[in-house]
């Protein structure tokens, strides 16, 4: 019975949401001043679409006394301009859950309504098929319209509305108080401001229920939001932007980083549950631009309560320095996580610390908890959003202080998160009394760009006979960028884990037979990469020296040997022109289009790649002047310089490259090109041998 | 659950995950997951043995031990026609423990996918999940077809046993079988089709490709009904087998530049001629006139009379017009200005054009409905328009083979003074009296009333489509500095006419720039003069300056450069591991011209080797040539056969090779 009272409820509501989400739909097209513009601004008459206006409108309503339903509404007007606008804009996706509806406004004016029955229907989905039984379940659904009659100098005006309905958890209905969460933040969202049409004016508008907690940011310039109070005595905050430019694409970009952005959160929370919740509440039903000092910390008191994490007998390491007990710790938490769950795993910042802090302090280290954001959330003391919270551990070992975050996939211990490197920080001992708990105001260290290594050494020997070059080359990787390749170099099996549980023949020969075939995916991927960047006569070998998963090494490296083609010529009779700057592979080309610069610069993280090129000089030749491949050039945004010296056998090349800052107004863009530049110039580089007289050496043509 | 069968469950894709949890609910009532549903049958745990050392097998999870496929022409009584079973019984074999099996059917309007399921050793039955999808292709935006996909049970997969599925498709009308294919995705070890053909069904079976690919065909007549594969009492009803058999036959390969399969994939085509049942006797496509009027019988019922909106356009566009050519062309390019092609492949829909009024209203359609669009407004205009039906290049078929297969496209014919205009309006930026080489040389079926016209789209040699650089080149203050002019025509001029178009406003100047320097850094490119990009009719020409860096290398009291930094095709060998003929979008000609001014005080010690290969269906020139203080290279590209067969290759590589080691070779200056 009380099952069916369950589902009768919650069919109501969802009766009543759709009847909500219809009335809503009914003004999706309406009279709107922002929507009465039609004609272009003259700085946007060379574009190909202009949005003529645009504005979002979330409506987050109390359905009834256990559910809250958002409503998203977003309505564009665009301008097409050029043919390339017209096909872009021809067909739609429309989910089929969703309302939609669009009107084409022709340049005499004529208003044109797109009958969206014609929609054609696509599905996707997975059933039972055999005799008996014929169920199935739609996985995928929506339908695409193909937009008649459009034309370069129409206008078209559509709007698409999404609702959710959010279950609150309600105490009565539920059972006794003390055994559910009656809080929860059940919608953390951000925006970035721009898109790939210039647009005339965007507004967002977020109308919210009064029982709610709302926290909102804006940031990167973005305006504060105005406030109006509706006829349902509802809140209404209204931010606006005028004349938003295309956003380039751009080498060294990130939106979230440097265009407008606005990021909110919404709560709900039973009355007297208000101190006992670990999010960052203000009043209800009223913006909170900002949470307090002492709001934070009792989250973090609340969330860190002693005896939250229970010890974890794989992090039972002994070991009696700091440093190297969180280093063996943070390799078994690893370990422990692909044995268990599987390489796909994500640990989260929070569990990760909870338990780690827990292991540290039984040992008796002196250990905090770190409270932190990602930088595209701006700093730590204007957090808004429990979404945002990113937490590590240190622990204090002679003077200073080891950090470790949690694992990724295959990160070292001191690939941490670019994200959150250099920015300021909270950190903190759980505690057992609120009156006790204080925050240390901190900043994460920065990476140092040799922390993040590519490194190649090789060795070149040209076949002067075949007109070919025979390269032996090793690559060492650390770091984000060990993180980042490693996923597709590294087999599982290579990580030498525990396999204890197999002993069944079946299992035994499945992760034979499956490594086998891991070893060819893998040797097909890295000849691919190098017949990418060379004509590739033989890819040899490939093998892994260290895996960067010991225990007492984070750094990748392996080995390889393969045979090109097309990396030296023959000039006349006399000359071999080699292609050296090729061997450091494709450098960003940046083209004329890439010079003017429109948004500030990111680069994620700090880095390096190094190069070493040890030639050997066929016999009978000589080198022609080298000199010409030595370059230097340093400037704020990183470094690039070569050296050629002779050696015993031939020449000796180093090129290093290394991207010093992660963030450069857009003003400072000529400090990338410098160094971009040179590179690219490098890479284009060759060295003139020239055979020696009296040599018998033959040139292959 | 083990930490091992974990990381086993892991390897499941997610679909078939879901399609797991919801039938496995009804596991226990289906035998879902039966045990027994893998075992070991003759050799087979040796043969997977020796399948995993051979190299094109190592990396794969399984290969097909048997399959068994049945094609049985029936009466359907409720639709009172003919149709198809066909019924399958694959058996794979796993060369990894544990591995997914995956396989798939397609069903559309006219096709059925009636059963999957799987069988286990015993022989009986359980059931599979099914996952459904609407087939979506990129140049098709919709298709009534529906892929249909389903796993075996990847935890009884054993390295070294089989597991078996059956399944049965129902080809509801006959017309719409006109292929089945041989070849899958795997390896298969041996296979048999069987094709039963009744008495009362006029089937022909042409067999195509089979040379190199070990299939036997055998013909049985006079056979009764094999109760063992079916319990079911026929009578004396006797039939017709083909047999199609097969031992390790490889998976089917296509590579970059594959032609399309009918050309190389083994294959049966079915050419269903006429049936008699029951005294009754039914024509079908005997021939190839028997095609024309199924098809005219499918565009009798179009609207011919013009709507408004077409005639004021027509009546718009031929204002002050009195040449008929001129009138051609302005129908032709208003259709390709303002009508999107958009592709609809819907039951009927897929045969039958759309309605002239709603393609002219909608502003799109897709062939058919833009080649009506043309008939409809040309005959207004005057003209004698008729459809056209045609098969392009991708299709290896000829109208001898009178079945559904043998066309994919339609255009408009114009007869006007003893000439036929093909008019392909899908074709934007096409000249009239151009074609696109996708429809050159192809036959064509014109309707002409009741009766139709066979003939061919003219085929152009490859000087259509010319493509020529002049380039002048000097040498100052140690850079290479010129001008140069390019000239563009046919396909080139119409993917550039094309391309430009398509290119939104605010970056077509960074395109052309793209376009004239091909993404090289080192040629910089400025005062480029441009053509008029709405003028289809003439060549595209551009003219600019250039400045080449990081090319000339100067060596103590000489000057190494490579006057040619073009260097088209200087990749374009194949594979020696190709095992498919390659062919070209199109036919090639390129015909350039490269003067350098030899500085003053410097003499020429050494020019590349000239090349002079002429070929069947290529050429390669590229000559040197010294005169007074300039060196001039005249280079000719010409690909005038568009397929270079296997057999050609690597005669084809060391022509290549030779063009690379010109390309290579400096023009060496001294002082």
């Amino acid at each position: 019975m009380k099952l069916l009272s369950l589902l009768f409820t919650a069919l109501l509501c969802s009766v009543m949401a759709q009847a909500q989400y219809d009335e809503l739909g009914e003004e999706l097209l309406d009279d709107d001043p922002i929507f009465e513009v039609n004609d272009v601004d003259a700085k946007f008459s060379n574009e190909s679409a202009v949005v003529l206006a645009q504005k979002t409108k979330l409506i987050v309503r109390k359905t009834d006394e256990t559910h809250y339903t958002e409503y998203w509404v977003t309505r564009m007007k665009l301008k097409l301009q050029d043919k390339a606008a017209v096909e872009y804009f021809s067909d739609f996706s429309i989910s089929s859950s969703d309302l939609f509806e669009m009107n084409i406004i022709k340049p005499d004016g004529q208003v044109i309504e797109v009958d969206t029955n014609d929609a054609i229907p696509v599905n996707e989905g997975i059933s039972l098929s055999s005799f008996f039984v014929n169920m199935s379940l739609n996985v995928v659904d929506y339908k695409k319209l193909a937009i008649q009659n459009l034309e370069i100098g129409d206008v078209i005006d559509y709007a698409y509305a999404e609702n959710e309905t959010h279950y609150s958890k309600p105490v009565a209905a539920s059972g006794p108080v003390r055994k559910y969460n009656t809080w929860e933040n059940f919608l953390s969202y951000s925006y970035a401001f721009g898109s790939t049409y210039p647009k005339m004016i965007q507004e967002f508008v977020i109308e919210i229920d009064p029982t709610l907690y709302f926290n909102f940011k804006s940031l990167n310039g973005a305006p504060e939001p105005t406030v109006s109070t509706l006829d349902n005595g509802n809140k209404e905050y209204t931010i606006s932007l005028k004349d938003i430019p295309r956003q380039e694409s751009e080498y060294f970009s990130d939106v979230d980083l440097t265009n407008p952005r606005i990021k909110l959160e919404l709560s709900y929370c039973a009355p007297f549950r208000y101190y006992r919740n670990p999010l960052l509440l203000g009043q209800q039903g009223v913006l909170n631009g900002e949470a307090s000092s002492d709001r934070l910390k009792r989250a973090m008191f609340l969330n860190f309560a002693p005896g939250k994490f229970e010890a974890l007998s794989f992090l039972d390491v002994y070991e009696k320095d700091p440093g190297d007990y969180l280093r063996k710790a943070f390799k078994n938490f690893q370990r422990e996580v692909f044995e268990e769950e599987g390489s796909d795993y994500v640990q989260s910042s929070y569990s990760y610390s909870g338990y780690m802090y827990e292991a540290l302090a039984a040992k008796g280290f002196d250990a905090d908890i770190v409270l932190c954001v990602s930088k595209e959330n701006g700093n730590v003391s204007e957090i808004v959003r429990s979404a945002d919270f990113i937490y590590g551990v240190r622990v204090k070992d002679g003077n200073d202080y080891v950090y470790s975050f949690p694992i990724k996939k295959y990160s070292g211990f001191d690939d941490w998160n670019y994200g959150v490197v250099g920015t300021d920080a909270y950190a903190f001992k759980p505690s057992k009394k609120f009156k006790s708990f204080t925050f240390t105001e901190i900043e994460i260290p920065e990476y140092k760009p040799s922390d993040n290594r590519y490194e190649v050494n090789m060795k070149v020997s040209l076949d002067v006979e075949k007109g070919t070059a025979d390269i032996k080359s090793e690559t060492k990787l650390s770091g984000e960028i060990k993180t980042l390749f490693g996923e597709d170099i590294l087999i599982t099996s290579e990580l030498e884990y525990d396999r204890d549980d197999l002993g069944i023949d079946k299992l035994e020969r499945f992760f034979e037979r499956s490594t086998e075939m891991a070893e060819i995916g893998r040797l097909n991927m890295m000849e691919g990469e190098i017949a990418g960047e060379f004509e590739l006569v033989k890819y040899k070998s490939f093998d892994i020296v260290s895996t960067g998963m010991e225990y007492d090494n984070d750094m990748l490296n392996y080995k390889e040997n393969y045979v090109v083609s097309d990396i030296y010529r023959p000039a006349g009779s006399e000359y071999l022109v080699l292609d050296i700057g090729k061997l450091i592979t494709s450098q960003i080309a940046l083209m004329p289009d890439d010079r003017d610069r429109q948004s500030d610069i990111v680069v994620q993280y700090v880095k390096q790649y190094e190069y070493t090129i040890n030639l050997v000089v066929p016999e009978g030749y000589s080198i022609v002047g080298y000199e010409h491949l030595n370059t230097n050039v340093k400037t704020d945004a990183g470094v690039f310089n070569t050296t050629a010296k002779t050696s015993k056998s031939g020449l000796t090349v180093v090129s290093f490259k290394s991207y010093n800052t992660t963030f450069l107004p857009q003003s400072s863009w000529s400090e990338m090109e410098a160094f971009l530049d040179a590179a690219y110039d490098f890479s284009q580089q060759k060295l003139v041998l020239v055979k020696d007289a009296g040599s018998d050496q033959t040139i292959s043509e | 659950m083990t930490t091992s069968m974990k990381k086993i469950l892991r390897h499941i894709s997610l679909p078939l995950l879901l399609a797991l949890l919801v039938s496995g609910a009804h596991g226990q009532y289906y035998n879902y997951y039966s045990t027994g549903s893998s075992w070991e049958t003759g050799d087979s745990e040796g043969l997977a043995k020796k399948y995993i050392k051979k190299d094109d097998l190592k990396d794969q999870s399984h290969v097909v031990y048997e399959s068994n496929i049945r094609l049985v022409y029936e009466w359907d009584e409720e639709e009172d026609r003919p149709k198809v079973e066909e019924e399958g019984e694959i058996t794979v074999l796993s060369l990894l423990d544990y591995a997914s099996f995956y396989d798939g059917l397609f069903q559309d309007d006219n096709t059925s996918v009636d059963y999957v399921y799987g069988v286990n050793e015993s022989g009986s039955s359980y059931s599979l999940s099914l996952y459904k999808r609407s087939y979506e292709s990129s140049s098709i935006f919709h298709q009534d077809g529906e892929y249909v996909g389903f796993g075996l049970p990847s935890y009884y997969s054993t390295f070294g046993e089989v597991m078996k599925y059956k399944y049965q498709v129902t080809y509801n009308d006959p017309k719409y079988l006109t292929k089945t294919y041989f070849q899958r995705d795997e390896f298969v070890r041996e296979g048999k089709v069987e094709i039963w053909i009744p008495k009362w069904m006029d089937v022909e079976i042409l067999s195509q490709n089979f040379v190199g690919y070990g299939l036997k065909r055998t013909v049985k007549e006079n056979v009764k009904w094999d109760e063992d594969f079916e319990e079911e009492d026929r009578g004396d009803e006797k039939y017709t087998v083909i047999t199609i058999e097969y031992e390790d036959l490889d998976p089917q390969v296509v590579e970059s530049g594959s032609q399309g399969y009918t050309y190389y994939m083994p294959h049966v085509v079915h050419i269903h001629k006429s049936y008699e049942y029951d005294d009754e006797k039914e024509q079908l496509f005997a021939s190839v006139a028997d095609l024309y009027g199924w098809y005219k019988s499918l565009v009798d019922n179009l609207t011919a009379e013009p709507t408004d909106e077409i005639k004021a356009i027509v009546d718009g566009l031929m204002e002050g017009v009195t040449d008929d050519e001129e009138k051609l062309r302005k129908v032709f390019y208003w259709i390709q200005n303002n009508v999107r092609y958009i592709a609809f492949e819907d039951g009927i829909a897929g045969f039958q054009p759309e309605d002239a009024e709603k393609v002219c209203a909608y502003r799109y359609g897709d062939c058919k409905g833009m080649a009506n669009l043309a008939k409809v407004m040309l005959t207004y205009a005057g003209f004698d328009a008729r459809l056209t039906w045609i098969g392009t290049r991708h299709i290896a078929y000829s109208y001898d083979i009178p079945t559904l297969a043998v066309d994919n496209h339609m255009i408009c014919c114009v007869m006007l003074n003893g000439k036929k205009y093909f008019i392909d309006p899908t074709e934007e930026y096409v000249a009239l009296n151009d074609y696109a080489h996708r429809i050159q040389g192809r036959q064509v079926l014109i309707e002409n009333g009741d009766s139709f016209i066979l003939d061919r789209v003219p085929e152009f040699t490859a000087e259509r489509n010319k493509k020529s650089k002049v380039k002048n080149l000097k040498i100052a203050n140690g850079k290479i500095t010129g001008k140069a002019t390019e000239e563009y025509n046919g396909e080139s001029k119409i993917s550039i006419l094309r391309g430009y178009s398509m290119v939104r406003n605010q970056s077509k100047e960074d395109a052309i720039t793209s376009f004239l320097n091909d993404d090289n850094k080192n040629l910089d490119i400025t005062n480029i003069k441009l053509p008029d990009f709405e003028n289809r009719d003439i060549p595209v020409k551009f003219s600019y300056d250039f400045t080449l860096a990081n090319n000339l290398q100067a060596v103590g009291d000489k000057y190494l450069l490579q006057i040619d930094y073009d260097q088209e095709f200087y990749y374009f060998d194949f594979d020696k591991d190709r095992e498919t003929a390659y062919e070209f979008n199109s036919k090639f000609y390129l015909d350039n011209t490269y003067t350098l001014q030899v500085p003053g005080g410097f003499k020429v010690e050494h020019m590349p080797t000239n090349v002079s290969i002429e070929k069947e269906g290529y050429t390669f020139i590229m000559t040197y040539v010294k005169k007074g203080n300039t060196i001039t290279l005249y280079k000719k590209i010409v690909i005038s056969d568009t397929v270079v067969d296997l057999k050609d290759m690597k005669e084809w590589n060391e022509d290549i090779a030779a063009l690379r080691a010109s390309y290579d070779d400096y023009v060496i200056l001294s002082k």
